[in-house]
């Protein structure tokens, strides 16, 4: 694998070389729309304190930066594990039509290049035969859209009605319509979003009642011996990595301390539940020792106000 | 392998320090509101505190992963759907639609599939056995060994009830599963408590592993022998009891059944998952 990626590498760098660094372009609309609520408060960006309306600039920078070179990013980042934690989660989700059913309206938050969204749906088209149901990417970051159109293209999604991009902003999702959506899809997106619980809230809000929340993120090692090793490997390895595959340190430094900051396990299930999901069990599972986590939630069919 | 799975089954078994029954039977009363306060709320078992203290063994392990009312629902009805379609993710598809959940909500409600299904039966019997079990009318006099009889029968006569007894063997072959083993011993460890303690026996000494080693091993040879036993009305497996509760009576403990049952049920699955074309072995 390291021999794959370093090879990888140098086309990953020449691509990111090319990638403008339009960050701000994206994010002005979004970040302009959260100020107006919370003008003045501070959040976390890593380690940095900054201020809220600052926040999503600052993530659209990172992903920016890191668009062309994303899977580099993410083998460096799970020991490039992070597919088969992905094929894993979708197929637990196992989506697509199944008999007696209708075909699915996913959406896909901070769905970034499309890794989940062409997951999904060959999952439908092989699993169910199933090409008529739908996927949403929806992304903060323009840049990061435009390299999963381009993938889309190229592996024959589109043209076709059966995957669409949009920026939109996860906490808001502003042209998404209520009680519209089978499946909400987040895979590594939470983390980057300002206000967590408003992304929650505004999930529940787009899926129809019965719908499923999945989530899949980072989260805490344990035992404690391991999260040592793993907490001196993200904080040393990952960046110095950063820097020598992407040529970008600070993206990476930045991916690393927001891994941290991210609440437990137990502290996000509590999260989902108290946006009004159902959960069972603990309301999540570990993959690989708790490097990552997947919560999985359902709008209950009657809402208790 | 064999040494190592009892090793296991002991350690669910072990009181976890050698405090007299009465000690822990008061701290236990003591502890458990404060416990339930602080579970998440879908924890609470409703029955769970209010049900009456009674001795240490209902509370040597945690409790055990209770249901909400909806899971209760949707699994109830599943059940109803093993007879005719095993425990499979059928069985929860079909409930989850009788309840208008779509089966996309199938991953998210039932996190372990098919086994999720199996620890809810198990959960069940378990949690009903003292309400279903009726001991010989000389109650008073009848000895512990023939009240574990009648506990056992009883028992796995649950599963002929609910009709599930058929597809016994394919939840032997899904508990046996690597991932599945753990909680399925410490579930055949928390049976092994509640049989004993309805038994009546209270004892706290030396034999305290040994006896309930030996009840795990009785009933699950017991309920091994059934999954192959085709004559009328389990005539075979309820002969096959007693002789192993004699045995017990005579040697003292009977833990020999315990590795049987565990060699035979990772057999079991070695076979089913062959029958679809997957390497075990
Ligand atoms: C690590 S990538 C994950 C991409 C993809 N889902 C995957 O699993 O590979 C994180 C993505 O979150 C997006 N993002 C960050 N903040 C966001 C927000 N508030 N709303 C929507 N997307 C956001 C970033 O632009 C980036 O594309």
């Amino acid at each position: 694998m390291a021999t794959r990626s370093l090879y990888r590498s140098a086309a990953a760098k020449r691509l990111f070389v090319a990638a403008p660094r339009c960050a701000r372009l994206y994010s002005s609309g979004s970040s302009g729309s959260s100020n107006s609520n919370a003008a003045d408060k501070e959040t976390h960006f890593g380690f940095q304190t900054v201020k809220e309306s600052l926040k999503a600039s600052k993530v659209a920078e990172v992903f920016s930066s890191v668009a062309a070179s994303y899977d580099t990013m993410n083998d460096v980042m799970s020991f490039g594990i992070h597919r088969l934690w992905k094929d894993h989660f979708v197929r637990s989700l196992d989506p697509g039509r199944k008999p007696g059913g209708q075909p699915l309206k996913i959406l896909d938050v901070a769905g970034g290049t499309g890794d989940i969204a062409f997951r999904m749906l060959d999952n439908a088209a092989k699993v169910h035969h199933d090409f008529e149901t739908s996927v949403i990417v929806a992304d903060i970051n323009g840049d990061m859209l435009r390299e999963g159109e381009k993938r889309a293209l190229a592996a024959g999604y589109l043209p076709s009605d059966r995957i669409s991009f949009k920026v939109e902003d996860a906490e808001t999702l502003n042209t998404i319509p209520s009680n519209s959506v089978d499946l909400y899809t987040i895979s590594f997106g939470i983390r980057n979003v300002t206000r967590i619980q408003e992304a929650l809230k505004s999930a529940h809000r787009v899926l129809k009642p019965g719908g499923v929340f999945a989530c899949m993120e980072f989260s805490k090692v344990s035992p404690a011996p391991l999260d040592a090793i793993y907490q001196q490997y993200s904080f040393s390895v990952i960046p110095l990595m950063g820097q020598l595959v992407a040529g970008d340190r600070d993206s990476y430094q930045y991916l690393v301390e927001s891994i941290k900051r991210f609440p437990s396990q137990q502290e996000f299930a509590q999260m989902i539940r108290d946006a009004g999901f159902l959960t069972a069990g603990r309301g999540y599972d570990e993959l690989t020792f708790g490097v990552a986590s997947i919560w999985k939630g359902i709008k209950p069919l009657e809402v208790k106000k | 392998m064999r040494l190592n799975l009892l090793g296991q089954l002991l350690s669910h078994l072990s009181p976890r320090d050698s405090i007299t029954s009465f000690t822990r039977h008061v701290i236990f009363a003591a502890s458990s509101p404060t416990n339930v306060s602080t579970m998440p709320p879908r924890l609470r078992l409703p029955h769970f505190s209010a049900a009456p203290v009674r001795t240490f063994t209902s509370h040597q392990h945690p409790p055990a992963p209770a249901y909400t009312p909806l899971e209760s629902t949707l699994l109830s009805t599943a059940l109803q759907h093993v007879p005719a379609h095993g425990f499979t993710t059928t069985s929860l598809h079909l409930a989850l639609r009788a309840h208008n959940y779509p089966t996309l909500t199938s991953s998210a409600f039932f996190p372990r599939g098919a086994f999720s299904l199996i620890l809810f039966h198990l959960h069940q019997q378990r949690s009903t056995l003292k309400d279903r079990i009726v001991f010989p009318s000389s109650s008073a006099s009848t000895s512990s060994s023939d009240k574990l009889r009648s506990l056992i029968k009883t028992r796995l006569q649950g599963n002929v009830e609910t009709g599930v007894a058929e597809r016994w063997g394919d939840a032997l072959a899904v508990m046996s599963l690597a991932e599945n083993i753990p909680e399925s011993l410490r579930e055949l460890a928390r049976l092994a408590d509640e049989l004993v303690y309805l038994s009546g026996d209270t004892a706290v000494d030396t034999t305290w592993y040994a006896q309930r080693a030996g009840v795990a091993g009785v009933y699950a040879a017991t309920e091994l022998f059934m999954t192959t036993d085709k004559s009328s009305d389990y005539e075979a497996t309820w002969e096959f009891l007693d002789r192993r509760v004699d045995d017990m009576e005579k040697l003292g403990s009977v833990t020999e059944g315990v590795g049987s049952y565990l060699a035979f049920t990772a057999a079991a699955a070695g076979n089913v998952l062959r029958s679809k074309n997957v390497k075990f072995f």
